[in-house]
């Protein structure tokens, strides 16, 4: 199969690639660019451990072509560390014990990082419904929302 | 976990696109938001040989109202409609039925128009345009041509859409003065499937009485259902206590549940018959003016 | 120690192999020598677990048999402990390093923990049963609180000043009164000095801990949160393949034909048949995965047990051998038939549970890597050097030729003990002369793992009138011995533990059988509580002294209003309590019931495990428990037919979600004079029972299934 020419921004840095249709954007990410803090957790699209922000939403990288980012902009958890200093809610999982083994921590962070771009003053509701497409199997869900809380405060006060 | 190998083309503009299918043949696929065709190319249950991406086709990102209908383009996400205060205002019903489709990360790319072409009966969309009794618009080197949502699901997984079709827009009648809507799903988890659900339009006259009824059923039917005895019904009376008891009651002996993992037929019946009583009193507190 | 002892050899832990063959002593002296320079404190523990095994001759020189753990202390003041123990998300990495820097007066900052490194660490039975809390912290604390010790000495003999005179502060011995201080490192210098010390070392009491006992954020928690940490299946060496294994069809079946060549003929890719072990190796994961797809084989199949007639299966088949364990004897007191005659009431019910997966987010994976004849592996596992003598033994190969690294994991909960993952990539990276990583897809994890045993509890009670259980009859088939016994005052007892031939693979899980025991106990307990008209926790306090498991039976209560709840059809509320582990747990639940939709909206759990050593990272591990146990209480199941597991993805398969989680309140009892006890585990043992006894409070129906609501509903069952 003829491999496509791709262009596409990653955490600021401009990339060129040639890739296989067929070959997933999480696949892309960890593979060729080596950028493996995006993980893989299901296979079909259910635990959100792969979730990257493209052009500002959260998506599911394992249920995407690496074709289809062409053009665009991708943002992965090692992309939120600005010169050397943690973003709110990366401060707020580790200051509020919102992780345990780790592994489903760059989903949720990623998903966080886009919801809070449009609320920084969210309830708990919303934030609970924000994550609903995250699974975490170790914290049971009470810290997470407090990190979130906690980067949404910082936020607010202008942290970022 | 990886999908068998294909030729992808994204076509820059929608004539493109539409010549594209037409060389390409039936076997080409749609990619529009992918959420249900990538996970089905993963798991290999589908292995189309062309993609055609037209996510880079410009001006298919468009909700507004014209023409006394709203107009849903071919690349809105689940997310933009949960969003739209047009929606939110005048479209409860369907804000209802984006806000539980999936979970928020699948909403951000999954686009409506990609929900009903998909012709899932477990699909959310499909129950709610029936009862909003909405018009697709197809277009094909033939040209465009419209297709009354009562005729769009033809079986299971498929729908009146030739293969050289592409859905390009729904139409939803905006709904007159004194309507009402209302979605509910059962699920068991967030992401899942319904276990069943129901949808409901209503509208009212200045005494009470229902003028125009649409109810659209999920996930109890191989081919998602229109409960046109219901609507029969509820055209013409005043929807009191009763009258919403009977349709219910209609409703459950309308759907054609299985059993499955999501529980046994009766049980799914049953929650047709509740899930429609609640529909219908939110959907009559909202045609009242009320929440 | 007895105890712990015992612990190890409880009868379900099915994976856990007999000691490994070889067992050579190492000279101590050799050992010392080749860790360089600096003060090494090195713990010998004469009565330990560790001496269930220890290191070959060849290679590096590893740690003799009866050091369980020791600590460097360099030059330049970073103290680098080594222990066997593992991180999988239980946050060790930070509570041991709080226990060391309590005890050696020296900032957090300035240790480092090597943990689960064959090469590098002492010999350990493995990350499980939480033990690490009672034995790892403990241990690190005498060898800390030594060298600690030995740092004044030097100090005494530098300053030639009065013992006495000296403290310990932040990394520094400091003479108050000449207002002098000297850094470890400075007191240390170029002296290369190893000291061995015995377990007899006096430990600083709970109640003056300064950097235990509080909380502290996750120590390299900044390499989580930048995606910087590398999980194995991250991992990456030059020339590295990658891995894919052929599964047969279904359980239990075996090898028939295979033809290999068309998948050989494939540029860049190496195919291994050995035995029923057909896999590649190639280049790309998707060159893999399509030369798997040219692999014909065909398997014999055999019949195998299905899901529906699991219960029955179980009690019919009992285990053929116990592998050389030692079988179960009957646990019995005074006299049941008595205790029967003198009951008022009697009851009888059985209790069935569902067998179970982990789902740890991180699937399993391997990296292997050969050099020569020796062989390095990176592996996800709970058990180093128990899948250390796996590799050994699948190649006959001493021990002391593997080397098995584990980067901290994406989770375990019990589920990672073995090494399959590791062996299938050894087996593929010595084929192919190159590395080889192998990561199981999540169908792979929930067909080829192995799953918490599915079991049926029959319990056969009496009770007298004034509310005194008379007699307690416990039958238990194949889900597990942990926490048989009730802590319940009953004169007249038999308990008995029956293990049966599993038709799925089966280990261990967090709490093990305690959950199950528990469901069964607690559940029947609050059956004999209502046949009576009395209060489940009255009826409680009436038949148990035990002062610890009363107290977290009060808490709970009193934090959730249990005197105060109003029941009424669709709302219901239920309480359980037990102890595993050491740790004591009960919980109050309040559940919502609509349309036969359940759903757990309160949950009120009181935690005592002795010394409190990290507060926020115990409630995680509560609250943590809590939602995990929500799934196997309500609705997850494994389900199989004829040798296929019918529900091998997460769409099918549910497990808990944000959606699913209650409210949750945590009070934890903290005993400053009791010895700290794990807590990763304990916790999940109340819930299925407290939610169990809600639903009946709710709707008059009594679940005696796990789980009890699999399709969400109870009245679609």
């Amino acid at each position: 199969m003829a491999k496509i020419e791709i262009n596409v921004r990653v955490n600021g840095v401009e990339h060129r690639a040639e890739v296989e249709p067929r070959l997933l954007l999480v696949h892309f990410l960890r593979e060729s660019l080596r950028l493996t803090g995006t993980h893989i957790g299901c296979d079909t699209s259910h635990c959100g451990a792969c979730t990257v922000v493209i052009d500002g939403r959260a998506v599911k990288s394992c249920t995407m072509f690496a074709a289809q980012v062409d053009g665009r902009e991708i943002l992965t958890v090692e992309g939120l560390e600005r010169d050397g200093k943690l973003h709110p809610l990366q401060e707020g999982f580790f200051q509020e014990h919102g992780l345990q083994c780790g592994y489903c921590t760059p989903g949720m962070l990623m998903t966080g990082y886009a919801f809070l771009n449009g609320n920084t003053a969210p309830t708990e509701d919303e934030i609970r419904h924000a994550i609903s497409g995250n699974l975490c199997r170790c914290t049971g869900y009470v810290n997470i929302v407090k990190a979130y809380q906690y980067a949404a405060a910082r936020l607010r006060e202008g942290g970022v | 976990m990886i999908p068998r190998g294909f030729e992808y083309f994204a076509p820059r503009a929608l004539n493109e696109a539409v010549s594209l299918l037409q060389q390409l043949g039936p076997d080409a696929k749609i990619l529009s938001g992918g959420q249900s065709l990538i996970p089905m190319m993963k798991l290999r249950l589908a292995s189309p040989p062309y993609i055609v991406d037209i996510n880079r086709i410009p001006d298919l990102n468009y909700v507004s109202e014209a023409n006394g209908s709203l107009r849903i383009g071919a690349l809105v996400r689940e997310s933009d409609l949960e969003i739209s205060p047009l929606v939110g205002s005048g479209y409860r019903l369907l804000a209802d039925t984006t806000k539980v489709i999936a979970d928020p990360l699948v909403r951000n790319q999954a686009t409506v128009c990609g929900n009903l072409a998909h012709g899932d009966p477990a699909n959310d969309h499909p129950a709610t345009m029936l009862a909003l009794e909405a018009t697709i618009v197809a277009i094909s080197p033939r040209g465009e041509r419209e297709i009354s949502i009562r005729d769009f699901f033809t079986g299971l997984f498929s729908t009146a859409l030739q293969p050289d079709e592409i859905l390009k827009e729904i139409r939803v009648p905006t709904p007159p003065p004194r309507s009402g809507g209302a979605y509910l799903k059962m699920e068991r988890k967030v992401g899942d499937y319904a276990t069943a659900g129901v949808a409901v339009q209503i509208t009212l006259d200045e005494a009470g009485v229902c003028q125009r009824a649409g109810v659209g059923l999920t996930n109890v039917s191989f081919i998602p259902l229109k409960a046109a005895k219901v609507e029969d019904f509820l055209k013409g009376k005043p929807l009191d206590a009763a009258a919403i008891k009977q349709a219910s009651e209609i409703a459950a002996a309308e759907s054609q549940p299985m059993d499955d993992i999501r529980g046994s037929a009766d049980y799914k019946r049953d929650l047709v018959r509740v899930l429609t009583a609640r529909a219908l009193k939110q959907a009559i507190d909202r045609a009242k003016g009320g929440a | 120690m007895k105890e712990m002892n015992d612990a190890i050899f409880e009868p379900e832990r099915y994976e856990l192999f007999a000691a490994p063959r070889y067992l050579f002593e190492m000279d101590r002296r050799e050992f010392f020598k080749s860790l360089g320079g600096g003060l090494v404190i090195a713990l010998i523990i004469k009565d330990s677990i560790a001496q269930e095994s220890g290191g070959g001759r060849a290679g590096r020189p590893q740690a003799p048999q009866e050091i369980s753990a020791w600590l460097r202390i360099a030059k330049d003041n970073t103290v680098t402990v080594y222990t066997g123990k593992v991180e999988f998300g239980q946050n060790i990495r930070t509570s041991l390093a709080q226990a060391v820097s309590d005890e050696l007066r020296t900032p957090m900052s300035n240790i480092q923990l090597v943990m689960g490194d064959t090469d590098l660490t002492p010999f350990d039975v493995g990350t499980f049963g939480s033990l690490t809390t009672p034995v790892m912290s403990e241990q690190l604390r005498k060898a800390s609180a030594a060298a600690r010790e030995f740092l004044i000495d030097l100090a005494v003999e530098a300053m030639k000043a009065d013992r006495a005179s000296f403290t310990v502060a932040d990394g520094k011995i400091i003479h108050t009164a000449a207002n002098r201080s000297l850094t470890f490192g400075h007191l240390i210098g170029d002296q290369m000095i190893t000291k061995a010390i015995a377990t007899n070392v006096a430990t600083t009491p709970a109640d003056r801990w300064t950097v235990a006992g509080r909380s502290a954020p996750k120590v390299d928690g900044r390499a989580f949160v930048t995606g910087k940490h590398k999980y194995t299946s991250d991992l990456k060496l030059e020339g590295m393949l990658y891995g894919k294994v052929l599964r047969p069809p279904a359980l239990g079946a075996t090898l028939a034909t295979c033809d290999v060549k068309e998948a050989q003929s494939a540029s860049g890719v190496t195919v291994v048949r050995d035995g029923d072990f057909i896999g590649v190796a190639a280049t790309a994961p998707h060159t893999a995965e399509r030369a798997l797809a040219l692999i014909r084989a065909e398997w014999k199949l055999t019949p195998q047990p299905s899901r529906k007639e699991i219960f029955d299966y179980l009690k019919k088949h009992p285990a053929k051998s116990m592998e050389g364990r030692r079988p179960a004897e009957p646990f019995k007191k005074g006299n049941l038939e008595e205790g029967l005659a003198a009951a008022d009431k009697k009851l009888e019910a059985s209790y069935t549970i569902n067998y179970i997966a982990h789902v740890p987010l991180e699937p399993r994976a391997a990296l292997a890597h050969w050099q020569g004849d020796k062989l390095t592996v990176w592996t996800a596992t709970q058990r180093p050097f128990g899948v250390r003598s796996e590799i050994a033994q699948a190649f006959r190969i001493p021990d002391s030729q593997v080397r098995v690294i584990v980067p901290d994991t994406g989770s375990g909960y019990g589920g990672k003990h073995t090494g399959e993952t590791a062996i299938e990539a050894a087996r593929l990276a010595r084929a192919a002369g190159k590395p080889v990583k192998l990561v199981w897809t999540r169908e792979e994890e929930f067909t080829w793992a192995y799953f918490r045993p599915a079991g049926v509890i029959d319990i056969a009670s009496g009770v007298s009138r004034d509310g005194m259980i008379t007699a307690w009859e416990f039958h238990n088939y194949n889900a597990g011995a942990s926490a048989i016994r009730p802590l319940y005052d009953i004169t007249n007892q038999k308990i008995e533990f029956h293990a049966s031939d599993s038709p799925l693979r089966q280990g261990s899980y967090r709490a093990l059988a305690a959950t199950a025991n528990h469901f069964a106990r607690e559940m029947h307990i609050d059956e004999l509580s209502r046949a009576l008209g009395l209060d489940p926790l009255e009826f409680r306090y009436r038949n148990l002294k035990d002062a610890r498991l009363r107290a977290v039976l009060a808490a709970a209560a009193e934090t959730f209003g249990w005197a105060k709840r109003k029941s009424s059809q669709g709302r219901g509320f239920g309480i359980a309590g037990g102890m595993e582990k050491g740790s004591y747990v009960a919980m109050c639940a309040e559940v919502a019931v609509s349309s036969g939709r359940v759903k757990v909206v309160r949950v009120t759990a009181a935690f005592e495990c002795g010394a409190v050593v990290n507060p926020d990272g115990l409630k995680n591990q509560i609250e943590g428990s809590i939602v995990m146990g929500l799934g196997g209480a309500l609705f997850e199941a494994i389900d199989f037919e004829n040798g296929k597991i019918l529900n091998p993805r997460l769409s099918r398969y549910r497990v808990p979600r944000f959606s699913d989680t209650p409210a949750i309140e945590t009070v934890l009892v903290d005993r400053k004079d009791l010895p700290s006890s794990g807590a990763g585990e304990t916790p999940i043992v109340a819930l299925a029972p407290a939610v169990g006894s809600a639903i009946f409070d709710a709707t008059g129906i009594r679940l005696r299934s796990l789980p009890m609501v699999p399709n969400g509903s109870v009245s679609s069952r």
